[in-house]
Formats: structure tokens, C-alpha cells, sequence
């Protein structure tokens, strides 16, 4: 039963989508993960799992970023807002970074939002911060893999969620 | 109105007779005198709980400035408008109405050189608001003829008789915190030091209670109280370090914010709100005391002062800070994996 | 209304094998702002690229949208595709449909479903590109090389060399930096001012350098292509165009005072040259120590010039001039070793770092080559090697590795069997480096000329009498050594120079932790900067020996060429952009930028009948490499980037939560 109903939404199924996506409180529903991949290390990691044939659940939609520090912690929340369960930012490791300082900004702000957003009742595991360079193809697999199981067992998320636009 | 200054244990100050006078004699005289073109202070309100603030641009209209305990807001914001128009502008200020002055001049939305900042020791401030709740509780739609503060004491005659509220129940949150109530840095010091009182230590004990909860009853938590909000931004009108010339939250492209009221719209005003106020909050609660119904936005900011003192070993997050935090990092940062 | 052409690459198989191309084309013919929907079996093939000319021509397309492979394959190729149809090459964008969908998904309705996504997003942010053009910004084509050192040496030739002008900067009376004070180099045994003075030389005759001794770099302003760079050319007191470097004034000069070069083991005159080889072989009066300058009496060496080439009253001279771009050579200093306690602190005069040993093994140094301990002009029978002083050591604060004191200390103990008979020699060490050519081998020859390894750090050195005893441990053995020695010679690290910090606070380049200077990145761009127009070369960036050096100093130089050979610079267009009719001015954007692209700026306007001005943030198109950290923490989001706009992104994230 999913909590934090203020206006009671109806569900709805969305157009055009299979069972990915298939809307929460569905039987067939699949967690949405909205990741956001930095050019220069995290996208071409997930490449490299592509072009590795590597498999992976079909429940991430990546945008592509320059830079992990280009990541507006209101585009997290505009992600919650419209119906993602889960969102991953992925940047190049610490030290590495392609433009050398925008990784440090990007620890350091979304510190602060993941525990802000918890504080707000957004489990932190919905947003996760990792490190994938561009030769780390199994481990973009992974973190989509292991994070896929957690927010399919944490469910729907309800927090935020914009219930005029999932009625649609 | 006034009572007598004792210092020491307890803390039972209050404003000293006289004080109120020395404040407008002052500001007329800088007005006279040029040195500014225009004094903001305070006047008296519409009920007797309440200040207005005064735009004093005539040295003859300096009479009407007041100085006491009901002088709750903070003027710092009226700055920002006054920037416009050439000259200096003097302002009356507590010790947390400097913390915003120095953000907006932190900020450069307010140049210092043309800031007359004239100081004046507070015994700590009355909460409005509080209080009239308190009266409405017992007689609804009481009202309140005359009031004042007498050794420490708020008394308030009301048309159903006299109620007095003891310092612990009319001080405003904020005093209760206050190291030391008179401000220093300031360009004219007007009226005696205040002793200060024992300042309860910043210990986020009302962050911790909303953290404790469980994430689905936090997440009920504040769904009650974003569902309530306005979004009227008053807010964000009176905090100092909301201080845009078009704020995020006005423009259409992109359109930061929807229109809608809808509480998933109320969770991104505040979030954001909060959000690009931390490290830069000033603690001076004026966004709370505002807010026409009543939600706690103090457990916001002072949930982010508190990550932020303690994920990144700030000490004392609400003083402007050498390079502040979100716009600076150590490669030795709380990391991800 | 936008005319979106949407082209839809079956890549063969990769792509049409698991996703169902006609469903994807079904779904996105309805997408808002589509009028052309194709599908093509490979995309990126000259067929292909034509199909996407004659859909733009006919279709009347302004903005096309490419699903296929990963945008890192092929934007560039698509860009270069519309923009010969005559649209904006910036008009595009590319849905991901293989590598991160149709080759990593096996579920054909998935795949699908997915793919029907990331078209979606893309067609959703294609709506908000703009048309841009690159920016040129013009070239300066003089370069700056500060340091004289052999890698500031080596890059101002190779500069010069391909016919472009050079001004080379050194802070001393004369270039040649440390390889001057070195004795013979490992592992060739090479007489270091010998293989070094032919390049000194060539230097001062080159037309196309101009060597400036005795300056220092005051201030950097300006940007790549266009620095502008304000040198202090200091008062040698002495006016090198009548100056013809006989002499007669430093042997006359009847004022000694300590040598810098010689490391304070020998003297040098007050007016003088700081070595024998020096170039310019022009001297220089210290004016700190001269009699004249601070008594008024004196003026030997005036008297003594045939030229008449003294002048006291010369000044200091402050020139400025453009460059394209500018190469940090300054090379090193040597830790300080008196910060071992344990190692004598510094006092006992027998306690020397490598490079005094160079000094006394130097024919030219104080002891004319022979090797005479400083305390007593005793020749040593024992001398202790004691390595990684400084180097190493997380309590001194340096856990790098110098990188050349273990070979240098093979090559002293090498030099010191040859010069003194029968001296026993002893190195301490830790591990033996030895990553060069011959290097291995140089290390074997001195073991085979009798140098005793002992594996072991030193706990302490203290004076016993006449000698010094050298506590240590030989671990290999496992057991306390005591040695006996005459001297001991500390292979004291390298460390950044002194003042490194101001020069790169100067430059605007970073520095990291030590104070060397920070590559762009560690593995591939080994001689660039974070700021565009500034290259490193030799132990300014990081510890390193001199074929090293050279080397990085040819690659340095071959930067400058290469952007020498352009008249212009190109700037990628997708850079951070200012709406300054928003911006507050309050310039929080300033701090993030890692390449000081953002300044401010003052705009004036028209308001309510008055002309006002204001400060707002701007940025440099040269500089700024579109990282977008800046638009983060710009509230009202005045800053924002071109081709990842906030209006972009926020479309995408709407496009991707249906």
C-alpha cells in the first residue's frame, strides 16, 4: 500500500510504453531510473558495457552531462517530481576529472541534497552518487544492476511526485 | 514602555528609556547633515505588538523612529531596493540584522560604503505572532490595547484585562540563541551595551526530532506542511540571502517552477529555497516569523546548516565564512563510492 | 513550430536485431515537433549521410535527430553531414539506441520501449538547440619561456627553431640552471656544462630568441593567443652593449662574499658572473653586498673596466609585451635538510646534500674538483650516502619520490672512487631506482667499484671527535650498523621552488599539494595546463631527470608550434553563456571555474529615465571549456550552457519520466 497520498491520484497507465515503464501500482510496474552520465568518463563507461555486450536491466534512461558538475540538484527533483523512482549521477572519480575540478563540486552539492532529500522523506537510496570512468564498463552494469534491486524493492516512489502529470 | 536595564543572572534587561530619543535625534542629525539620504527604522505599528518600518528621507520625520522591544524585523532587505538611487543609506541594526547585512554585502548585492550601519544593543525581541495566538487561544478575537515590557516582563493590557508573559514565553526563537546582542563592526553605536544572557547553544534538537521520524512519516510530515503553504514567497522576500535581481522562481525560461500549487511544486520551492540558501543562511529566522501560515522553515535551513557544519567541518555555518562552502571543495571531501 | 526530421539507423543488425525499428518509427512519428521520419540501414555510410542531405532539403527540416550509435562515434560526422545540407551543425542531437539500448538489452519489447524513451529525450532537447558558430580568436605568435634552465633552454630552441619568436626569461645573472651546477651526468658520465654550454650558446645567438637575464615575470594578464605579460629586466648596474666580458672588474673587485652557485661552500666577488661558462658572460653587480652602493666609496671595478662599461646608476627596467603563448620552465629547489634533526640539523659542515658534493667534485667549484671535507679541507677516507632525505617521508610532509637521487647518489660514489683512491664508500638506501636506459647498469658499475649497498634507513648521524658516526640498519641482514665516516652526503629530495606558488598564482595556473605545477592530466596531456596557452616543461611539473626534461620541453614546444600554425584559435562553441539582464552580479559563478573564465564586467542601462550601471558576470569564450559547474551554482539561473542548456535538460528529464 503506498503511503503519502495527499490528493489520492488515480493511476494510470502512460502511452506508448511496454512493461518498462509501466506506471506504479501496476502489476507489471519496473523502476524508472533517470541517470545523469558525464561525457568525458561515466557515458563512455556506459558505452563500453555496450560495445562489451554487457546486460543489464532495461530500467535506466541516461542524459548526457559534460560534467557531473553540470548536475542541478532541481534537476533531481524535477526527476522525482515527474515519475522516476530512482536517479543516478555518475562522474568521473575524484581527482580525475575531465575539466579537473567539477567532480569535487558535484561531491560536495549532492552531499548535501541526497541528505536533504532524506530529510524530506526520499529514501536515500533513490539517489545515487558513484564514480565510473570510461574503462569501468562492468561497473556501470552493476551499479544499474544493484541499483534496479533496491528501488524495485523500496517501490514507487510517492515523495514529490507530480500526481496531475502520472494521471495523464 | 521601557523598563529598567539590570544585568546579570536571568537575563531581565529590557529597552532603556531614552535610547528611543538619542536613535532619532541621531538619524536626524545625519539626515540634516547629508551624510545619508534616507534612514530606515522602525515606527509604531498598527496594533501596539507590532513595528512598521519607516523610510525617513526628512530630518523633521526623524521624531517618529521608535526603538523597544517589538522591533522584531529585520530591515536589512529594504536595502536592496534603496541600491538603485545614488547616496548612502543608514539603517538601525541588532546584532542579527548585521549577519544579514553582511550576507547581502557578502553577496555584493549591497555595497558597504554606502551603508551607514548605526548599531543599538537588543534585550531581545518580542514574537509577535506567538503572543497573539497565545491571546486569541484564551479570548478569540481579543484585542490588545497597549502593551510593553517591564523588567522583564511582557505586559499586555487587552480590552478583557491584563495578561503578562513571562521572557522564556514572548521571546522570539531566535533570541534565545543570541551571544551577544550588540552589534559590533557598525559605523554608529547608539544607546548602552546589553548584557548578554546565557545563549542556548545551536544543537539542531528541532532538526533531530523531524529526523528521527520514519522516511514515510517524514514524508507525511511534510506533505502537511507544504500543503499549507501560499507560496505568496514572503520568505523569500525578507531573507537576506535571497537577494536575486530576478529570482529563479519568477522566470519562464526555464520554468524552474510551474505555476501550479500543487504540493509536489511546494516540495521543489522549498527544497530549492533552502537549497541555494545553504551555507549562506544567517540563522536569523525572519523567513519563519513571516510566514503567514506557519510553517516551520527553520527545520529546513537548519537541517542544511547542520549537514553542512557537519559534513564539511564548518564551524559556525550562519557567520559569513572565508570561502564558502558550496563554492569551494578539499580533495578530502565526505566522498561516494 | 519546430520541423524535427527524425532518422532512424538500423546499423545492420546491432541496432535493428533487437529493436523493433518499425514501432520505434510508429511511436516517434508522434512525437510533437516531428514532420520526417526514416529509417536507414547504416546511417553513418556515404548512402546514408545522403539520405539526411536530401531529408533536410526536401522535407524543410530545422533540426534533424540521429538514433544509432553513441554520440562519442559519430556527432561529429552528423554535425559535418547537416551542416554540408546547409544547416547548423549545433541543430542536432543523437539518441543512444545502440550501445546503451539494443546492445545491451536482450528483451526485443524492452529494447523497444527503451529506445521509444531515448528518441523521445532526444527529439524533446533538439527543441531548444540554438545554431552557434565557433568563435576565432587571433594568435599571438611570440612565445614566453620563463626559466633558463636545460628545459627552458631546450624549448626556446625548438620554438625558435621552427621560426617563431622567443623570449626567454631567467632570474639569475645567467642561464644554464641546475645541470650548470652539476659535475658529470648519469649514467654517461658526460661533463654536464659540456653537453650543456653548446645549447647556452646557441641560445644567445639564435635571431630568434631574446634572452633576458636577471628579469623576472611580474604580471600575466590577458588570455590564450594573447598574453600580455609584464617582465622586470633588473639593474645589472652594468651596460651590456658596451660590456665585452674581459674580466678586469670581478678580479679586481676587492669585496668577497659567499657564493649562491657554489652553495655557500665557496666565494664569489661582488661584481661577477656566476660561473666561468656563463651566458650572457656579462657580470652584475650585487648591489645588496656592494661597498659603493651602501657607503658611496669604492668603485673599483669602474675604474678597472676599459670599456667603461660600469654604470651605478641603471635601473631597473619594466617591459611589456604580447605573447600566444607562454611555457613555465622554473625547474627546482633541494628539501632543506636541516630539517632532520637526527641528521644534524643542518650545523655540522661534514653533513652535505648532494648537490654541495657536486660542487666540490666540480673542477670548477670551490675546491677546483678535489674532494676536501668542508669542515677541515681534509680529503675523506669514508663517506656515508645517506638516500631519500626528504623524499619518501610522510613526517617531513613529501611521500613523492625525487625520482634521480638514487642514481645520482651512484654516480657521487662513482666520482668520489675515481677522484680519491681507496675511499670506502657506503649508501644507505631504501630501494635502488633505476627506470632509465643504462641506468641498471650505472647502478652495477658503482657496486662493482667497490660502493657498499646497505639496505636501511639512518636513525641518526653524530660527530664523534674527528669523524662523523652514521647509525643505521642493514635489514637485509637484520642487523645495527655503525659506520664510521668522514663525510656524509644526504641525497636530499627535489622540491618545488620557493616561490612556485606565486608564480603560478601569477600565471593562473594550479598547483597541487607541493606546489608543482599541475599537468591537465597526468596520463595524456603531460604538458598542457588546465589554462589554455600555458605549458609545462621539466621539474616545475613534477620530479624528473634531465633526458626527461628534454623531453618534455620538445613537447612543450611542440604545443606553441602547433598552435603557431594557425593564425586563428577555434573555440568550441558549446560554452557557459551570460543572461545579463538577469545576472545579480554577485559572481558566486567566479570561484568554480578551474580555468578563470569568468570575470566580471560593468553594463550600463537605461532605467526608469536614468543611465545606471552594474556589475554582471562575463565569460571568456577563449577559456571557458563548457564544463557547465558554473551554471550550478548561478540561483537564478543567469548562467547557463549552450548545448546543455537548463531548458535542455529539464525537457529531457521531463521526455524520459513519461
Amino acid at each position: 500500500m503506498p503511503v503519502n497520498e495527499p490528493h489520492g491520484a488515480a493511476q494510470a497507465a502512460a502511452p506508448g510504453g511496454a512493461t518498462a515503464g509501466a506506471r506504479p501500482g501496476t502489476a507489471e510496474w519496473e523502476p524508472r531510473i533517470i541517470g545523469f552520465c558525464c561525457n568525458w568518463c561515466s557515458y563512455a563507461g556506459a558505452d563500453l558495457a555496450g560495445t562489451s555486450r554487457l546486460e543489464y536491466p532495461p530500467t535506466v534512461r541516461v542524459i548526457r552531462v559534460p560534467c557531473s558538475g553540470r548536475v542541478n540538484p532541481q534537476f533531481i527533483v524535477r526527476a522525482f517530481q515527474k515519475g522516476a523512482d530512482g536517479v543516478l549521477v555518475a562522474g568521473c572519480h575524484p581527482g580525475d576529472c575531465h575539466y579537473s575540478t567539477g567532480n569535487y563540486f558535484t561531491r560536495r552539492r549532492l552531499q548535501v541534497a541526497r541528505r536533504f532529500l532524506e530529510y524530506l522523506g526520499i529514501d536515500p537510496r533513490r539517489l545515487r552518487i558513484t564514480w565510473i570512468s570510461a574503462s569501468e564498463g562492468q561497473k556501470f552494469a552493476d551499479t544499474v544492476r544493484e541499483m534496479t534491486e533496491e528501488v524495485r524493492a523500496l517501490g514507487p516512489n510517492r515523495v514529490m511526485r507530480d500526481e496531475l502529470w502520472a494521471a495523464n | 514602555m521601557g523598563g529598567e536595564l539590570k544585568t546579570a543572572s536571568g537575563g531581565m534587561t529590557g529597552v532603556r528609556s531614552g535610547v528611543g530619543s538619542e536613535l532619532a535625534e541621531r538619524a536626524a542629525g545625519l539626515l540634516a547633515g547629508g551624510e545619508v539620504r534616507m534612514f530606515l527604522g522602525y515606527g509604531a505599528g498598527r496594533t501596539p505588538l507590532r513595528v512598521r518600518p519607516r523610510h525617513v528621507l526628512r530630518p523633521e520625520a526623524a521624531g517618529g523612529l521608535v526603538w523597544n522591544e517589538f522591533c522584531a524585523p529585520s530591515l536589512a532587505k529594504y536595502l536592496l531596493e534603496e541600491q538603485e538611487e545614488e547616496g548612502r543609506v543608514g539603517v538601525l541594526v541588532k546584532a542579527c540584522d548585521l549577519r544579514a547585512v553582511k550576507r547581502l554585502v557578502a553577496d555584493r548585492r549591497v555595497e558597504r560604503e554606502r551603508v551607514l550601519l548605526v548599531g543599538v544593543g537588543c534585550p531581545g525581541v518580542v514574537d509577535a505572532g506567538k503572543v497573539e495566538a497565545l491571546l486569541a487561544r484564551a479570548v478569540p478575537g481579543e484585542m490588545v490595547e497597549e502593551a510593553g515590557v517591564r523588567d522583564g516582563v511582557l505586559v499586555v493590557q487587552t480590552r478583557s484585562g491584563v495578561r503578562e508573559f513571562p521572557r522564556e514565553e514572548y521571546l522570539l526563537e531566535r533570541c534565545l540563541h543570541c551571544e551577544d546582542p550588540n552589534p559590533r563592526d557598525v559605523d554608529l553605536f547608539v544607546g548602552p551595551e546589553v548584557a548578554p544572557w546565557p545563549a542556548r547553544p545551536h544543537d539542531y534538537a528541532e532538526v533531530a526530532e523531524v529526523a528521527a521520524l520514519g522516511a514515510a512519516e517524514r514524508a507525511a510530515y511534510w506533505d502537511r506542511q507544504f500543503a499549507r503553504c501560499l507560496r505568496c514567497f514572503a520568505c523569500r522576500n525578507v531573507c537576506p540571502a535571497c537577494s536575486c535581481r530576478e529570482c529563479c522562481f519568477d522566470v519562464w525560461e526555464p520554468m524552474w517552477l510551474p505555476r501550479e500549487v500543487s504540493v509536489s511544486e511546494q516540495y521543489m520551492f522549498h527544497f530549492t529555497r533552502a537549497f541555494h540558501v545553504a551555507g549562506r543562511c544567517v540563522d536569523c529566522g525572519e523567513c519563519e516569523r513571516v510566514c503567514p501560515v506557519g510553517i516551520p522553515l527553520m527545520k529546513l535551513n537548519r537541517a542544511l546548516q547542520k549537514e553542512i557544519a557537519e559534513l564539511f567541518g564548518v564551524e559556525r555555518p550562519w557567520e559569513p565564512q572565508e570561502k564558502e562552502p558550496l563554492a569551494m571543495y578539499t580533495p578530502d571531501d565526505p566522498d561516494f563510492h | 513550430m519546430k520541423r524535427i526530421g527524425v532518422f532512424l539507423c538500423h546499423c545492420g543488425s546491432n541496432i535493428a536485431g533487437t529493436v523493433d525499428i518499425d514501432r520505434l518509427q510508429e511511436a516517434v512519428r508522434r512525437m510533437p515537433g516531428v514532420v520526417y521520419v526514416e529509417q536507414n540501414k547504416y546511417t553513418c555510410s556515404e548512402p546514408g549521410q545522403e539520405q539526411i542531405r536530401k531529408g533536410i532539403k526536401e522535407h524543410r527540416l530545422d533540426r534533424v535527430v540521429v538514433a544509432a550509435c553513441s554520440p562519442r562515434m559519430h556527432e561529429n560526422t552528423f554535425r559535418r553531414t547537416v551542416e554540408s545540407a546547409g544547416l547548423n551543425p549545433y541543430l542536432l542531437e543523437i539518441a543512444n539506441v545502440r550501445e546503451h539500448c539494443s546492445w545491451v538489452h536482450k528483451d526485443r519489447e524492452e529494447a523497444t520501449a527503451k529506445a521509444v524513451d531515448l528518441v523521445r529525450r532526444a527529439v524533446a532537447k533538439v527543441v531548444f538547440n540554438r545554431p552557434l558558430q565557433k568563435a576565432r580568436i587571433p594568435v599571438e605568435k611570440r612565445a614566453l619561456v620563463i626559466g633558463g634552465g636545460i628545459a627552458g633552454i631546450q624549448a626556446a630552441l625548438d620554438i625558435a627553431d621552427a621560426g617563431h619568436e622567443v623570449w626567454l626569461v631567467e632570474k639569475e645573472p645567467s642561464i644554464g640552471g641546475r645541470m650548470a651546477q652539476l659535475d658529470k651526468t648519469f649514467p654517461t658520465l658526460d661533463c654536464s656544462l659540456c653537453i650543456l654550454t653548446p645549447k647556452m650558446v646557441d641560445v644567445a645567438q639564435h635571431p630568434n630568441i631574446r634572452l633576458l637575464t636577471y628579469s623576472q615575470v611580474e604580471n600575466v594578464g590577458g588570455y590564450v593567443g594573447n598574453f600580455e605579460v609584464t617582465i622586470r629586466k633588473r639593474a645589472r648596474s652594468v651596460d651590456e652593449s658596451k660590456c665585452t666580458g674581459c674580466g678586469s672588474c670581478w678580479a679586481k673587485c676587492p669585496h668577497k662574499v659567499p657564493s649562491e652557485f657554489d652553495l655557500g661552500l665557496g666565494q664569489r666577488k661582488v661584481i661577477y658572473v656566476p660561473f666561468p661558462q656563463a651566458v650572457p658572460n656579462k657580470p652584475v653587480i650585487d648591489r645588496e653586498h656592494c661597498v659603493y652602493f651602501k657607503t658611496g666609496k669604492c668603485r673599483v671595478c669602474e675604474r678597472f673596466c676599459p670599456a667603461g662599461a660600469i654604470d651605478f646608476t641603471q635601473e631597473d627596467e619594466l617591459i611589456t609585451e604580447r605573447f600566444g603563448a607562454i611555457v613555465a620552465a622554473t625547474g627546482f629547489d633541494l628539501f632543506d635538510h636541516a630539517r632532520y634533526g637526527e641528521y644534524g640539523a643542518g650545523q655540522d659542515p661534514d653533513i652535505i646534500s648532494g648537490l654541495h658534493f657536486e660542487r666540490l667534485v666540480n673542477a670548477s667549484g670551490p675546491t677546483e674538483g678535489k674532494i676536501k671535507r668542508p669542515s677541515d679541507g681534509k680529503v675523506p677516507r669514508s663517506v656515508a650516502f645517506i638516500t631519500c632525505v626528504g623524499s619518501r617521508d610522510d613526517h617531513k610532509g613529501i611521500s613523492y619520490c625525487s625520482r634521480v637521487c638514487c642514481m645520482y647518489t651512484a654516480k657521487h660514489a662513482i666520482l668520489l672512487s675515481e677522484k680519491v683512491p681507496g675511499c670506502r664508500s657506503y649508501v644507505f638506501y631504501m630501494d635502488m631506482r633505476t627506470p632509465g636506459k643504462g641506468y641498471e647498469e650505472f647502478y652495477k658499475r658503482s657496486q662493482e667499484m667497490g660502493t657498499q649497498y646497505v639496505r636501511g634507513r639512518v636513525a641518526r648521524i653524530y660527530r664523534e671527535g674527528d669523524h662523523l658516526v652514521v647509525q643505521g640498519e642493514d635489514t637485509l641482514l637484520g642487523r645495527k650498523v655503525l659506520v664510521e665516516a668522514d663525510m656524509v652526503v644526504l641525497a636530499t629530495g627535489i622540491t618545488p621552488r620557493r616561490d612556485a606558488g606565486e608564480l603560478a598564482r601569477t600565471l593562473g595556473i594550479s598547483y597541487d599539494q607541493y606546489a608543482f605545477f599541475n599537468e591537465a592530466h597526468p596520463k595524456l596531456r603531460p604538458v598542457e595546463t588546465n589554462t589554455a596557452g600555458i605549458y609545462l616543461a621539466g621539474a616545475c611539473q613534477g620530479p624528473k631527470d634531465i633526458p626527461d626534461a628534454v623531453a618534455q620541453a620538445s613537447g612543450a614546444a611542440a604545443k606553441v608550434t602547433a598552435m603557431f600554425s594557425k593564425d586563428t584559435l577555434t573555440a568550441d562553441p558549446l560554452i557557459a553563456t551570460v543572461n545579463e539582464a538577469i545576472c545579480s552580479g554577485c559572481l558566486w559563478c567566479k570561484p568554480i571555474c578551474p580555468y578563470r573564465a569568468i570575470d566580471e564586467k560593468i553594463i550600463t542601462e537605461r532605467v526608469r529615465g536614468r543611465t545606471v550601471s552594474r556589475r554582471v558576470a562575463t565569460v571568456n569564450a577563449g577559456l571557458c571549456q563548457g564544463c557547465g559547474a558554473c551554471t550550478v551554482a548561478c540561483r537564478d539561473g543567469a548562467m547557463n550552457l549552450l548545448g546543455f542548456s537548463n531548458e535542455q535538460v529539464l525537457a529531457e528529464v521531463e521526455a524520459l519520466c513519461r
